[in-house]
């Protein structure tokens, strides 16, 4: 039995020396055949009898010196095809596989296997079964050609012809890596005829649940995820396998023994929790923590092996939206993984056993198009109803800008017709604005007296609203009139929605858009009404928000919680929130057809936009997000604050003056109020009044302020007393009412001279032992 | 309401206006198509919408499934014919989104549409009939379309013309030619058919027309017959699939999977184009008394994909044998070899490994070795554009978005894989380093211009290269070709169909002005010649390469001849085209001396700056006795010196 080599003419001198040399180590005849006679050359080869492996080189192969050195091993009866791995550039080729099409008409995707050219791990993994073998040199069993008789073949396609009908006839096609040559791109004519791959819809069967993406050994280590690419288009990455996490239900003592005991094969890493048939509690608990893990929940006796692990895996990666692949849609449905990347709330699903949570969980996720799949397709999935439509909205207007820019914004809000309640929340402090908010009757106040940068107040507006979604507008943000409406509708239309921002004017945010071109409010409205109708229902899924107006549903809130304290509704605050939402898997949009305009901050001057770009926020918050991908519900959520303000600390007791006039005096200053700060608390009868009289600005005081009390890690509404005040008239602002005034030493004003001074806690708390006395 | 543009020749109903506003609403739909395809190598589908109010019907025919937003939605998932634009509104629309999407989503869970289905939604009796004839809109189109095939052929001969529609499938040809002519009548009835399509004037028996469509042997007289059966007189064409898209017909069975037994049409006509005075071109005077054998190399897929390069080779094969040389054309290395020429004369440096394969047989062989270099320098973003802009239409999944990348585009602001305008960029299978290497090799490099020269330059080592006026195909007999083009002026892009060619963004351009369009051209690019079909204007007539006397008849008769290509593979055509009175629009980047020079040069980035040139080129076709002579003369001054030059040239090789 011989084993022959057929080559092209056309091949290069290079191409030949290194057949040549190839060969030394497996000695066989060399044929030429041009390229259009291949197909035929390979068919009347077989015919002979004494041939048993045909070799195909193409034209641009240049085979290593030690290509068949393992190949001889390999080639056992019955094989059909065994390819090699082509160096092509940088990248390493090893191959093509019949992956399953999302949808018709081809029979199978062609998905080829390849990676960068150093990968030994993916050439190692590749090694075996495949199905199709890499083109520039591949071995074919001349049985299997002679069987199948005068069929056909392209002989451009002659590798994927073969390995179509090598499916067909049941024989296996492998691929071996040490067969490795380089080679060139994949000609013209090659790519041109690969566009018609329904011609092999006749060939062999294509069932799409006995197609993979991957070969066995590659899909046991990697997956292959659905990417969304440019909003419409779909491609796949290789990605490293997820952990496993395992809930394993048994009542049995000894099941869950072994079940501890048998884990590592199944899932190495993941963890395993065991309970009983009646524990429905567990499951739910499992599941309010989000992240990129599978749980699989599988009885505790009967644990699936890894490959058919694998095969849920597989099955759960077929499309993004998958959530949940088990062996039957029927009940007790089998072995049953779950995709916690992708579900939402499941803390929420019904049900008092674990098989009826697994059943609450079919029947509900295609409610939110999550897609639920099982290997034995055993039930049609049923229509999926339109998500509800949001019925009212709430609306939160924060306000802390200058008082023309309230007064123009908050008209704009009130305009909105809305089936639901107005919330303001103000600074406390701010007599304007409270009368600005107070004489709209319908609008329900919400002072916040310890935070003037109003985090406190909004949450505390969070847990008042009631609607099923609410629109939460920051006072420097001008919305044209049916905004907050195209907001809400995205509801609508998006099942998992949990937040939805309009596009702003600007240039430094994601959902910013270039000049708008408008002068005053008309032209705005125009030009947001030509938008609204050109992108009408059109929006882009982001990861993060950073407008100051947002739309949340009221799952949403429920699930994460309201905004972090540290960051408020600044735009740090809004990014905060959002990743929390996408990691609770809820989808964040950024809505096309609404617009608002975002007055810059040297005009609103609002005391929450002043946080937006406050370098230390920016560090906190980065801090945070650095490695945290997932949701814990009890880490991550942020209570919405349904009790009433705290009592502020009374009237009696001690005011610390602290007239700021320059950088300097903050930088004296801050030492002492940092040591105040962590030493006493808002229900402390102790105040520091800041008084500025120089160049020391409102806006810079804020910031300095808020990062000095959120350094202390003191929740805000519990942080030190501090007052701010520009003061004139120095000997006004010291009037000290009931309270004992003291003031800082080392900052000096004529009006103070009277005034005793202060230089830490210790003195402080002496003057309380005093005033106790 | 997201719209395309695609296929538009295939919207029968599109006229119909009045009866669209009024039918077109959820309460009126009873009755869906699905049918899953391909676009590129995606899996998609279409829909075919159809309404009734029990008494009339209408059908809303290719509506694409966004099936990307069936899995999250970012926007609407159906994109309706741009045709409707204006006639139904965007809340209409919303409508049947929200009567269909349930079902659409449903198949989405389950995995995706495998297979051509009815949906219904009340009682469709004329869709169930026409389903069941095989009607357009109603059956599946692999069946559907062939029928329309020679009606959707005749749209060529449409314009300003009476059209009769006569025989067994009458109102089904004159529902695709309705919109097209200036009337459309039928001889005969169907009462299926006219319930489908709806109602359509008929014609009397001695009827004046122009255009007769229909079956068997027209019963009036008239200049232009198509005829759905190839019995009669004139030219046979047939209708061919071509894979992997659905949708579309091919009438050049060479792109497509042909089926042997498929439908065949014919087409007679006695009107031809007017077509202007041939000029005399006189490619080489020979001057004699020349001898050796000179191998003129050219790319291995030549003879499948002919180009302008391929063109001045057979030029220059004729002028060398006038010459006294004795001449092969040859387009391997084995060619060469048996052979044995005296001198060889490479014809473009790509691809780059066959170009280095022939310099190292010269090189082994001792043979004297010109090239003429076609060299596309890869930092002046010929190759980037050659990738980018079919992604601005295959990416797109509605005509605004397209609309979007295309002005993305001609910002130079697109980028894939990292790759943008100003990068250092040509495609592996071009070969670029041993293109550069032969051109060092080379004894002599042949360039066309200065700027080619330029590029050129650098890998020479101060060996000579020399700039040469292109080489035209010498002068043939004219040849009929009303059949193919109508009888109107049109504009012609002739080239291999491909990436390279950059004929989407004429096509696009061309649409923009309604202006009739002639691609001729072999298919380089099975996936890019299916996107171009699908963003085609209905009046872009796809020929196949046409023979070099039929390709001067094309000329002679284009009122405007555009080149917007990327890479251009030489100059020959253009060349030819100008030399026949053709007003020339070609991309800035073909720097060549031309008649007309420096008129109409456009960036090929810029679909609106190629509408602005062919526009222009347009208007200044209709009055060009002047500059017809003018370019007459310029061709026999220029043209006829460059196979002098190349002559001259080999003399101080050998």
């Amino acid at each position: 039995m011989q084993t022959v080599v057929l080559t092209s003419p056309s091949a290069d001198a290079r191409s030949r020396r290194a057949l040549s040399r190839a060969l030394e180590r497996w000695p066989s005849s060399v044929e030429d055949a041009p390229l259009g006679q291949r197909a035929e050359r390979l068919q009347a080869l077989a015919t002979q009898a004494d041939v048993e492996w045909i070799v195909v080189v193409d034209a641009d192969a240049v085979l290593a010196p030690d290509a068949f050195g393992s190949l001889r091993r390999v080639l056992t009866p019955g094989l059909a095809l065994a390819g090699g791995r082509a160096v092509v550039g940088v990248s390493q080729r090893l191959g093509a596989m019949f992956g399953p099409p999302r949808s018709g008409p081809n029979p199978f995707d062609l998905v080829t296997l390849a990676g960068a050219h150093e990968d030994r791990v993916l050439a190692d993994l590749a090694r075996g079964p495949i199905d199709v073998p890499q083109r520039g040199a591949f071995v074919v069993a001349a049985d299997f050609v002679r069987d199948l008789g005068s069929v056909a073949l392209d002989p451009v396609l002659l590798h994927i012809d073969l390995a179509a009908y090598a499916r067909a006839a049941g024989r296996p096609v492998i691929c071996e890596p040490s067969l490795a040559f380089e080679s060139g791109e994949d000609s013209r004519e090659l790519r041109s005829r690969l566009v018609n791959l329904r011609r092999y819809a006749g060939v062999a069967s294509w069932r799409p649940d006995e197609l993979h993406r991957e070969p066995a050994r590659l899909r046991a280590s990697f997956i292959q995820r659905e990417v969304r690419i440019m909003g419409n288009y779909r491609g796949f990455m290789r990605r490293p396998f997820p952990a496993i996490d395992i809930l394993a239900v048994t009542s049995n003592e000894l099941d869950a023994a072994r079940v501890q005991r048998s884990v590592g094969a199944l899932a190495p890493g993941g963890r395993v929790t065991v309970c009983a048939p009646g524990d429905g509690d567990v499951l739910r608990a499992a599941l309010t923590h989000t992240s990129d893990r599978y749980l699989l929940v599988a009885d505790g006796a009967d644990l699936p092996g890894r490959a058919q692990l694998e095969a849920l895996v597989e099955r759960i990666e077929q499309n993004a939206c998958t959530a949940l692949a088990t062996e039957s849609l029927r009940p007790p449905f089998g072995a049953v993984l779950l995709h916690c990347g992708r579900i939402i709330n499941g803390g929420k699903l019904r049900g008092a056993t674990v098989r009826e949570v697994v059943a609450d969980a079919v029947e509900r996720l295609p409610q939110r198009q999550l897609v639920v799949t099982a290997l034995k397709r055993d039930a049609a999935p049923r229509a999926v109803p339109p998500p509800p439509e949001p019925q009212s909205l709430d609306v939160i207007f924060v306000a802390a800008s200058k008082p023309t820019v309230t007064q123009q914004t908050l008209g704009a809000v009130l305009a909105e017709p809305i089936n639901g309640a107005r919330l303001a929340v103000y600074p406390a402090g701010s007599a304007t604005t409270g009368r600005l908010l107070s004489v709209h009757t319908s609008v329900r106040l919400v002072p916040d007296a310890s935070d003037v940068q109003l985090a406190v107040g909004l949450n505390r507006a969070l847990g008042a609203s009631r609607s099923d979604t609410v629109a939460i507008v920051r006072d420097d943000v001008q919305l044209p009139h049916g905004a907050l409406k195209r907001l809400q509708s995205a509801f609508a239309r998006i099942p998992r929605l949990g937040a939805a921002v309009p596009r702003v004017g600007g240039s430094n945010r994601p959902e910013a858009l270039p000049e708008q071109g408008y002068l005053n409010l008309t032209e705005m409205q125009y030009s947001f009404d030509r938008r609204a109708e050109a992108y009408a229902r059109e929006a882009m899924l982001v990861d993060v928000a950073t407008t100051p107006v947002i739309v949340i549903s009221r799952e949403a809130l429920e699930v994460v919680g309201g905004f972090d304290e540290t960051f408020g509704f600044s735009r740090l605050g809004v990014e905060d929130f959002t990743r929390r939402l996408r990691n609770a898997n809820f989808l964040v949009a950024v809505c096309e057809d609404s617009y608002a305009h975002l007055f810059a901050f040297e005009e609103a001057a609002s005391f929450v936009g002043n946080l937006d770009d406050s370098p230390f926020l920016r560090a906190a918050y980065e801090q945070r997000w650095a490695n945290r991908h997932d949701f814990d519900p009890a880490r991550d959520r942020v209570p919405l604050r349904a009790d009433e303000p705290a009592q502020l600390a009374p009237g009696r007791g001690l005011r610390i003056l602290l007239p700021l006039g320059s950088d300097a005096e903050w930088s004296h200053a801050r030492g002492l109020l940092n040591e105040l700060a962590l030493a006493f608390r808002a229900h402390d009868p102790l105040e520091v009044s800041i008084g500025l009289d120089g160049s020391f600005g409102l806006q810079e005081a804020l910031v300095a302020i808020r990062e000095l009390l959120i350094a202390t890690n003191i929740p805000m509404e519990q942080t030190l007393n501090v007052s701010l005040d520009f003061v004139p008239d120095m000997t006004m602002w010291s009037a000290a009412g009931e309270r004992r005034t003291v003031r800082v030493a080392g900052i000096d004003r004529d009006a103070l001279a009277e005034v005793p001074s202060i230089d830490g806690v210790r003195a402080v708390r002496a003057l309380f032992a005093e005033l106790d006395a | 309401m997201r719209t395309h543009r695609v296929f538009p020749a295939l919207q029968p109903w599109a006229w119909r206006t009045a009866l669209l506003r009024e039918l077109v609403t959820g309460e009126h739909l009873v009755a869906v198509r699905i049918e899953p395809v391909t676009r590129g190598r995606e899996p998609t589908a279409f829909l075919d919408l159809h309404f009734s109010d029990g008494e009339r019907t209408v059908a809303i025919p290719l509506v694409y499934v966004d099936l990307a937003q069936l899995d999250i939605r970012e926007t609407d998932p159906l994109v309706f014919p741009q045709s409707i634009l204006g006639t139904v509104s965007d809340a209409r629309a919303c409508e049947i989104v929200d009567r269909v999407l349930p079902d659409l989503e449903r198949r989405a869970m389950d995995g995706g549409f495998w297979s051509e289905e009815a949906i219904y939604y009340g009682d469709a009796p004329a869709f169930a009939a026409a389903r069941e004839r095989g009607f357009f809109g109603a059956a599946p189109l692999a069946r559907s379309l062939p029928r329309v095939a020679p009606a959707v052929y005749a749209q060529r001969f449409a314009l300003s013309k009476h059209i009769v529609t006569y025989g067994a499938d009458a109102f089904e040809l004159g529902a695709f030619l309705a919109a097209h002519a200036t009337s459309c009548t039928v001889l005969g009835d169907d009462s299926v058919a006219r319930a489908w399509y709806g109602p359509m004037d008929a014609a009397a028996p001695d009827q004046y027309c122009d255009v007769a469509v229909g079956t068997g042997p027209p019963p009036l007289t008239a200049s232009t017959c198509v005829r759905a059966d190839t019995a009669g007189p004139g030219t046979r064409f047939g209708v061919a699939a071509p894979v992997p898209a659905d949708v579309m017909l091919a009438f050049d069975v060479l792109d497509a999977s042909a089926d042997p037994a498929g439908v065949r049409f014919s087409v007679h006509t006695t009107l031809e184009p007017y077509t202007r005075e041939t000029p005399e071109i006189a490619v080489a005077p020979p001057m004699g008394a020349s001898s050796g054998r000179v191998a003129l190399v050219v790319r291995p897929d030549a003879a499948d994909v002919p180009d302008a390069d391929t063109d001045e080779a057979a030029a220059l094969a004729v002028a060398l044998a006038a010459e006294g040389f004795t001449v092969d054309v040859v387009s391997s290395v084995d060619g060469l070899e048996a052979f044995e020429p005296d001198l060889i004369h490479l014809f473009g440096v790509r691809p780059g490994a066959f170009a280095r394969r022939v310099a190292e047989f010269a090189g082994e062989h001792h043979k004297p070795f010109a090239v003429h270099a076609y060299f596309e320098a890869p930092a002046d973003g010929g190759y980037w554009g050659a990738m980018v802009a079919p992604y601005c239409f295959g990416y797109s999944g509605d005509d605004r978005s397209v609309s979007w990348y295309l002005e993305l585009l001609a910002r130079r602001a697109v980028e894939v894989d990292g790759i943008g305008a100003t990068s250092h960029f040509a495609p592996g299978i071009e070969g670029l380093g041993d293109a550069e290497r032969v051109l060092g090799l080379a004894d002599v490099v042949f360039v066309n211009s200065e700027r080619e020269l330029a590029a050129v330059e650098p890998f020479r080592r101060r060996r000579p290269t020399f700039i040469v006026a292109p080489l035209p195909t010498p002068t043939l007999a004219p040849q009929p070709v009303g059949a193919l083009v109508g009888s109107d002026p049109y504009i012609l892009v002739h080239g291999p169909i491909g990436a390279e060619g950059n004929q989407l963004m004429v096509a696009r351009a061309a649409a923009g002005l309604g202006l009739p369009l002639v691609m001729a051209g072999p298919i380089e690019d099975p996936r890019y010649a299916e996107r171009l079909r699908e963003f085609a204007p209905d009046q872009l007539r796809l020929l196949d390469e046409p023979s070099p006397g039929l390709t001067l008849s094309l000329y002679r008769s284009a009122a405007v001849v555009a080149d917007a290509a990327w890479v251009p593979r030489g100059h020959g055509r253009i060349a030819t085209a100008a030399a026949h009175g053709a007003a020339v629009v070609r991309s800035r980047t073909r720097w060549v001396d031309l008649p007309d020079n420096e008129a109409w040069l456009v960036d090929p980035a810029d679909v609106r700056n190629i509408a602005r040139a062919i526009g222009d080129a347009w208007d200044a076709s209709v009055r060009r006795d002047e500059a017809i002579a003018a370019a007459a003369s310029f061709a026999r001054e220029r043209f006829s010196l460059a196979a002098a030059t190349v002559v001259a040239t080999y003399a101080k090789m050998v």
